[in-house]
């Protein structure tokens, strides 16, 4: 049997949509009514996106999108330090109570340390910032094709700063302690 | 001639079956059939399989080339491949279901040399 690289790459894509519909679905939303994940590159993409945003929608309090016609608005509300050394095709603002939490707690640096150092494979070419005004996380992209590493990667952060977020609140009760002896209570 | 009950009982002893297993590849094949049959999402229990079930169904896809044509935008499909076992059996069930005739004979001018 043959197969044109058209439709394997299709159903490379297709796959990623898949995955994120299992994600979503093991963090409790309901895909049923999500869309179809088959998709053909030469026909119709968008669905992959759909996905996308219904699912990341329903898991943080808002994600922001800015296409390449929109730097100049998204430089109006966070600045230029991450576009003056070119403007990305796409970018993602990602805003969620945890994130401002975390991003005003002593856990801060910890939090924004692991978002610079996440890396997406090769078929996602982007950055993963913090907002400058601390209200959530940003990614920067010019190529973005398997959206399931994305998924991956944001929900990574979210339990990251959820964890952080209750370390920190431990510590508040508790106090902060050597770590030797840190020990949750019993 | 009497019929021994004992003799019978040891005889069935070698005919013995095996409780049937569950086998574990099973997330792999649901997920396998999802993505052949183009399944829409409103179909799928997603409880029936695991995120590595579907990494395992990705990995299968990114080797199902086995050679590429001169052009370089086609390819032929490694037979052995998971996405071909499936299509191979489901073409059978399909024939076998839908063909009054079902007995295969083998049309001298099938043979392409």
């Amino acid at each position: 049997m043959q197969m044109d690289v058209y439709d394997h790459e299709s159903y490379r894509i297709s796959i990623s949509n898949l995955m994120m519909l299992k994600m979503f679905h093991d963090r409790g939303i309901n895909v049923k009514n999500f869309s179809t994940f088959i998709i053909h590159t030469q026909y119709n993409e968008s669905a992959s996106y759909e996905i996308f945003f219904d699912g990341l929608n329903q898991l943080f309090e808002s994600i922001v999108h800015f296409d390449f016609g929109q730097i100049e608005e998204f430089e109006g509300l966070y600045g230029t330090s991450f576009t003056d050394e070119g403007s990305p095709e796409f970018i993602y603002c990602i805003h969620d109570p945890v994130f401002k939490k975390v991003l005003s707690g002593p856990h801060a640096q910890v939090f924004t340390d692991n978002v610079e150092s996440i890396e997406f494979d090769e078929m996602n070419e982007g950055s993963l910032n913090i907002l400058p005004d601390g209200s959530g996380i940003v990614y920067l992209a010019d190529y973005s094709s398997f959206l399931h590493e994305l998924v991956k990667g944001f929900l990574h952060l979210k339990d990251l700063a959820i964890r952080l977020n209750k370390q920190h609140e431990r510590e508040l009760k508790d106090g902060v302690s050597n770590q030797l002896f840190n020990r949750k209570s019993a | 001639m009497t019929f021994d009950i004992s003799i019978f009982e040891s005889q069935l002893e070698q005919f013995k079956s095996e409780p049937i297993k569950v086998n574990k590849d099973k997330g792999v094949s649901i997920v396998i059939e999802h993505i052949w049959m183009h399944s829409s999402t409103s179909e799928i229990d997603f409880d029936s399989f695991s995120l590595d079930d579907i990494e395992v169904a990705f990995d299968e896809m990114n080797s199902l080339p086995l050679h590429f044509d001169e052009g370089g935008e086609v390819f032929t499909c490694n037979h052995n491949n998971l996405f071909m076992i499936l299509d191979v059996l489901s073409d059978i069930c399909y024939k076998m279901t839908n063909f009054t005739n079902k007995r295969f004979v083998f049309e001298e001018d099938d043979l392409f040399l």
